[in-house]
């Protein structure tokens, strides 16, 4: 019996065979040797997963769980496979930390025998506190290697010495707040700055995604020894010390983070005005943390950053501004904040919820002012802000307001990767953050999703109508 | 359940549930584009007759939208001047909030006194921040704390936290080498400090450290409390002409490891015995 073969879209390399939600091409190929040319396609979970693949014939149409296609006379066909949602379900169908989905092909006359197989990994941004242990010391792993930190063979640069300080805690500065902060870019910067760091983390390990921390609910086991680190919490009338802390996070030895670095200062300063094992952050008092349906009723309008304040743009303010002054520490200062590594998943937070407004609203048409207000030049002062602008450190440009150059090697350097969008120039703008999903165009698709926002294909059957 | 099945879900839990902002937290919103709004809270902190209260509110309302408000960033020069102005205030809460939020803003005035009287041989208890805290706040500028200040504060600490404070800011130098081995030598001092001090050392004189490092393996074991962050530093040394002595000691490490705890030796297989033993030769 002939063999199917059956490529993913970024075949070949390391980095194949990882999907999420949106649907990515799949290429089907072989002869037969009866001359059937119809190919039957379902997917198989791995003992103890019950993550599944899904099957679409043509972009728009509908997701089945089995598939026959027909490679007709050039003996090969093109479709798409996604990654099944299935809420309810640990992570709502994706896999927990491995490849653990089997695509399996089958001559159509023969539909039994497998004679094509392909593994994927359903991989997704996944809540922090529910994580395996597995995709923790994945993470941990990953990300300390990239604060230069050995975790296993080869070499690295020493810690705090990695291009995590030297390029992500660069760009995170107050030279570049202009860029970064206080108007609406502020959601698709901080999504483009975190991409870029997955991507690098996925250079590492190609299972590991970054995970998100659920600021409006308790994360006792993110707040540990064996992950973000255990933190002492402090009455909420100590006095809030901007930038740093009398405290540390605590570290078990065998956790790669309990040697972190910045520079030359070790350890993450860290203390909270919530008790971390029982409670969500708190923000400050006179400003509350408001939690995601709070979030998401600001309503559907992005808004911009000024006197409308209590629309979706508002959301810079709390819950992620009430987030980061949860605490003592860099964390609650903008310029210091990357210094501790809390402070990507508390913006993988951010990002789920715009993911997540934007697919309540359907806010991903990009050329819409309802899901971003600056669609050309007539609409704001300042160009940067604009749908189409480059963004700094990735631009060769000066940084607003300090007129800083891009640190590290960012510069027209965004971090690719086969799995997702390619980025001309390897200088996105914001329109690339707009349609993460690709719900418009697979194209768009920038190769991550959260296990709670979904690919919506009823959307991709109206909009192709 | 279909996707819009889905989506409708969570619309009807927004529009069932959803709490609406309190007072409070609209008025912090909006306080951040609202230069007046902005300007009257520096006025709050200026004024000699407002309360101690009143003056904490304004600074914590003011660090609260620092992070996302363009107005406040125009108003930043008189904030500075502001917070300078309460360096002295006899509220150890409003002084500890003056200089946390200028340092971290790397202001020169508030760094210049905190490390005049870190050098000065005040007592403690008479000090505007306790040392730990003042040199946390200039830690935030890599260039403000002088190692040799950092080295006398190590050797003769106030308390457990300033010792901490002082060898996490310590450079691991030439310099520094000494005082470091010493610390991380003796049980008595805090593990949180000592287990820093391996990867700082390793690098600046490595035959000393992994001297060092046997001797503390051998005479207290491997499942001495420092012996993760020996094995650490054994692997994190990288100078070439140390490469002998990195293999006579992690031969010394392979000889324990069969009394080794299983912690020990995950970490030890992980970080220091490479698949390729050809590696090492």
């Amino acid at each position: 019996m002939s063999a199917i073969t059956l490529e993913i879209f970024d075949a070949g390399g390391p980095q194949a065979g990882y999907i999420g939600w949106s649907p990515v091409r799949l290429k089907i190929s072989g002869t037969s040797a009866v001359g059937s040319r119809s190919v039957v396609l379902k997917s198989r979970s791995l003992s103890g997963s019950v993550s599944r693949a899904v099957f679409i014939e043509r972009f728009g149409t509908a997701p089945q769980d089995e598939i026959t296609v027909n490679l007709g006379p050039t003996n090969e066909v093109e479709i798409f496979v996604a990654g099944k949602f299935q809420p309810g379900k640990p992570h709502n169908g994706a896999s927990a930390d491995s490849k653990d989905v089997v695509v399996e092909a089958a001559w159509a006359d023969q539909p039994t025998q497998v004679t094509g197989s392909l593994d994927l990994m359903i991989r997704v941004r996944k809540n922090a506190n529910q994580l395996s242990e597995k995709a923790r010391t994945d993470f941990l792993n990953a990300l300390a290697t990239l604060n230069g930190i050995k975790t296993g063979q080869g070499t690295t640069p020493g810690p705090g010495k990695g291009v995590y300080v030297t390029d992500f805690v660069g760009m995170h500065v107050a030279g570049a707040t202009g860029n970064e902060h206080g108007d609406s870019m502020f959601l698709p910067w901080h999504r483009l700055y975190l991409l870029d760091l997955e991507r690098l983390l996925q250079q590492v390990n190609p299972a590991v995604t970054l995970p998100y921390w659920r600021f409006d609910e308790p994360a006792p086991n993110l707040f540990s020894e064996d992950f973000i680190g255990a933190t002492e919490s402090i009455p909420p009338n100590s006095p809030f010390t901007q930038g740093v802390s009398d405290k540390r996070a605590t570290f078990a030895a065998t956790n790669p983070l309990s040697q972190w670095k910045i520079g030359e200062v070790n350890g993450i300063s860290r203390a909270a005005f919530f008790d971390t094992k029982s409670h969500p952050a708190s923000g400050q008092v006179g400003f509350r943390l408001i939690n995601q349906l709070q979030t998401l009723a600001l309503g559907g309008e992005i808004g911009a950053f000024g006197a409308k304040r209590t629309q979706f743009s508002a959301m810079e303010g709390t819950p992620h501004g009430a987030a980061h002054v949860s605490f003592n520490g860099p964390i609650n200062f903008v310029p210091e904040a990357p210094k501790d590594p809390l402070f990507f998943l508390l913006h993988c937070n951010v990002d789920r919820l715009w993911g997540l407004w934007q697919f309540t609203f359907k806010r991903d048409v990009a050329n819409e002012n309802l899901s971003y207000p600056y669609q050309n030049d007539a609409s704001t002062p300042d160009s940067w802000k604009v749908i189409h602008a480059p963004q700094w450190p990735w631009e060769d440009s000066l940084s607003r307001p300090g007129n800083l150059r891009p640190p590290g090697v960012r510069n027209r350097n965004f971090t690719q990767s086969p799995t997702g969008k390619t980025i001309p120039g390897n200088v996105p703008v914001i329109v690339d953050a707009i349609d993460a999903n690709g719900q418009h165009d697979p194209q768009n698709y920038l190769g991550f999703a959260f296990d709670d926002v979904p690919f919506d294909y009823d959307r991709a059957l109206e909009l192709i109508a | 359940m279909t996707i819009s099945e889905y989506r409708n879900n969570l619309l009807s839990e927004i529009n069932q549930s959803a709490e609406p902002l309190d007072e409070e937290t609209k008025n912090l919103l909006a306080l951040a584009g609202d230069k007046e709004g902005i300007g009257n809270l520096i006025n709050v902190i200026n004024d000699e007759t407002t309360s101690s209260e009143e003056k904490i509110s304004a600074i914590d309302s003011l660090n609260a939208v620092s992070n996302f408000s363009p107005a406040l960033r125009t108003k930043m020069p008189e904030m500075v001047n502001a917070l300078r102005g309460q360096m002295s205030a006899d509220d150890e809460a409003i002084r500890y909030r003056a200089f946390a939020t200028l340092t971290a803003m790397k202001d020169e005035v508030a760094q210049e006194r905190l490390l005049s009287e870190l050098e000065s041989g005040k007592k403690e208890q008479d000090k505007m921040v306790p040392t730990s805290m003042a040199i946390s706040m200039l830690g935030t500028d890599e260039k403000a704390l002088p190692g040799a200040l950092l080295r006398e504060i190590a050797l003769n600490p106030p308390d457990t936290d300033s010792l901490i404070e002082a060898v996490r800011h310590m450079p691991g130098d030439p310099e520094s080498f000494d005082v470091l081995k010493q610390i991380m030598e003796e049980d008595e001092n805090p593990l949180e400090a000592r287990a820093m001090i391996p990867e700082m050392i390793n690098n600046v004189d490595p035959p000393a450290f992994l001297s060092a490092a046997r001797e503390m393996l051998q005479s207290k074991g491997t499942d001495h409390d420092l012996a993760p962050s020996l094995a650490k530093g054994i692997a994190g040394i990288t100078m070439p002409e140390a490469k002998p002595d990195v293999l006579e000691t992690k031969a010394m490490v392979r000889d324990l490891m069969s009394s080794s705890p299983e912690s020990f030796k995950t970490l030890a297989n992980e970080i220091l015995f490479e698949k390729d033993e050809s590696a090492d030769q």
